[in-house]
């Protein structure tokens, strides 16, 4: 996992190199853009298991049974992206959020009452992402995209007493609006001041997942950034 | 003011006023079988190759270094204090709800064991078939419950129960090969060892691999004072398995080994589905409360502990 991150910051590295315009007297477009603000990630289930006892016949017998899930929280998000063509981004991201995992426990063979049994998660998102836009229709200003992007997921359990890993697959589409625009003189470059908007799928492999299989849930984020 | 408990899941025994762990100083243990052992359906060969497969299954855990060697045919009987640990057959129509008993001979001035025999009862119907055989006793179920026994291990409350007609209990499910009561006749579901029983033997018995377990320790209380006796179970929801431990204090504190590392719904609950002595010899486990589910998942670290964990219970 470590090489394919290696290999993915190298080639954000190497496009960042290559000059994306000829040099003319024209102002230059920007090529760069920062971007942070606030992630809103959604709930997603880790999956069910019964606690079983063993009957004489080998076969189960329920002592009670769980459903585990990664609850809504919010988080900050931010992202470095590289114009590689008019209409093709490609970014580096972080995330961080503290959603809670959460077990309802249920149909407790003594009669137990079901309870809802819970511990915070701190989660941490490293990735890259590939964004393509739209072409332009109406508002000219506004900028439709669709984004794609793979991460390394870390998640934190009870005081960073226990760590898990994971990956985390991500696409959706966003909105960026522009604010306000000012030219350098000096370089001749052009700074963009605005806000984006994204909803994206997250698709979580591994991590603090119970069951092995994949699971998914949605994700919104708002973010000012700066083109420049 | 119940005597100290012995620990968890494993036998203890009082050296110089501190409790020790019994256990085998040195392995592989050597055994030997009672050339007596034959009773009607169960050959001397038959039990020979019952024992060392259910010898066996102890011995393949991969975090448990326990090992066992076979000595051959002896004259001595189970229970004969001569230095050699004998497996065998003895009628004892007394001892009419015992299918077999482990016996230890132990050196007290350090706590480890020096012999231990063990007799399957030959009052009952013995099978050795390879699927069991109806209203017939499976003798590998039961030897490896005994060998569990012969290694240190103590009895297991991994198991649910309803009483019979005849003031018995019925095994509903366990958990645990070491749970008190044993499956119905017929039944080879005894065979196999659980997550319990391997945590159990690889405390006692550790290889290396067994370094990156956790615990989770803390205390039981109800009404504010601490609970001896109570019954706690962890489970991963993320492995399905089930390990428990008990109160082993008046302060009510417990630890439970052996656990992968992770978050674990902790359950506890009353120990009342077996007779008590089964546990302790103290009779002063106090079975009022409810059944309690913890409202926090406890997460084991990697070879750590979880750090106290307080679980209060009410009155029934």
């Amino acid at each position: 996992m470590k090489s394919l991150w290696l290999s993915l910051a190298l080639t954000i590295i190497g496009m960042a190199g290559r000059p994306a315009f000829a040099q003319t007297g024209a102002p230059s477009p920007p090529r760069f853009e920062a971007a942070a603000g606030a992630q809103f990630v959604g709930s997603s289930s880790l999956g069910s298991r019964e606690a079983n006892l063993t009957t004489s016949t080998a076969g189960t017998l329920r002592l009670f049974s769980t459903s585990s899930t990664l609850r809504p929280a919010a988080g900050f998000e931010g992202r470095l992206g590289i114009r590689v063509s008019r209409s093709f981004d490609v970014e580096a991201f972080g995330a961080y959020a503290k959603p809670s995992l959460q077990t309802q426990i249920a149909n407790d063979l003594e009669n137990a009452p079901a309870t809802d049994a819970s511990e915070a998660v701190k989660q941490y998102v490293v990735g890259g992402s590939a964004l393509w836009y739209l072409p332009r229709k109406g508002e000219p200003a506004l900028r439709l995209f669709v984004i794609g992007g793979a991460a390394f997921l870390r998640q934190l359990h009870n005081g960073n007493t226990y760590a898990v890993n994971g990956r985390q697959f991500e696409f959706g589409a966003g909105v960026k609006y522009p604010l306000a625009t000012a030219r350098s003189k000096k370089s001749n470059r052009v700074r963009t001041f605005g806000i984006r908007a994204d909803g994206r799928v997250q698709v979580r492999v591994d991590g603090a997942t119970f069951d092995g299989n994949a699971h998914s849930g949605p994700a919104l984020s708002a973010m000012a950034f700066i083109r420049f | 003011m119940p005597p100290p408990a012995a620990a968890y899941l494993k036998f203890g025994v009082s050296v110089n006023g501190r409790q020790v762990t019994l256990k085998w100083a040195q392995t592989p243990v050597r055994y030997f079988v009672s050339a007596r052992s034959s009773v009607s359906g169960v050959g001397v060969v038959d039990f020979e190759g019952a024992v060392a497969r259910a010898f066996a299954r102890w011995e393949a855990v991969p975090t448990a270094s326990i090992a066992f060697s076979y000595g051959g045919l002896t004259l001595a009987r189970p229970g004969d204090e001569d230095g050699s640990s004998t497996l065998g057959f003895e009628n004892r129509p007394e001892l009419d709800r015992v299918l077999a008993s482990t016996s230890f001979f132990i050196d007290d001035s350090n706590g480890t064991l020096i012999e231990s025999d063990i007799f399957f009862n030959s009052t009952f119907q013995w099978s050795v078939s390879a699927n069991g055989e109806t209203g017939r006793f499976d003798l590998e179920s039961i030897a490896v419950h005994e060998i569990g026994h012969f290694s240190g291990l103590g009895h297991s409350a991994l198991g649910e129960t309803e009483l019979n007609q005849s003031g018995g209990r019925r095994v509903l499910g366990a958990e645990a090969v070491m749970f008190p009561i044993a499956f119905a006749s017929g039944s080879t579901a005894g065979r196999t060892l659980k997550p319990d029983d391997i945590a159990g033997i690889s405390d006692i018995y550790p290889t290396g691999d067994f370094s990156e377990a956790g615990s989770l320790s803390g205390r039981v209380t109800r009404d504010g004072q601490g609970l001896f006796g109570a019954h706690i179970t962890a489970f991963d929801p993320k492995t399905g398995t089930i390990i428990g431990g008990f109160t082993l204090t008046t302060r009510g504190e417990f630890s439970i080994g052996g656990l992968s590392p992770g978050p674990k719904v902790v359950r506890v609950e009353p120990l009342d589905d077996a007779d008590i002595d089964s546990f302790f010899d103290s009779p002063t486990v106090d079975v009022d409360f409810r059944v309690l589910l913890s409202d926090r998942l406890i997460v084991v670290p990697r070879g750590g502990d979880s750090g106290g964990v307080e679980l209060q219970v009410v009155r029934k």
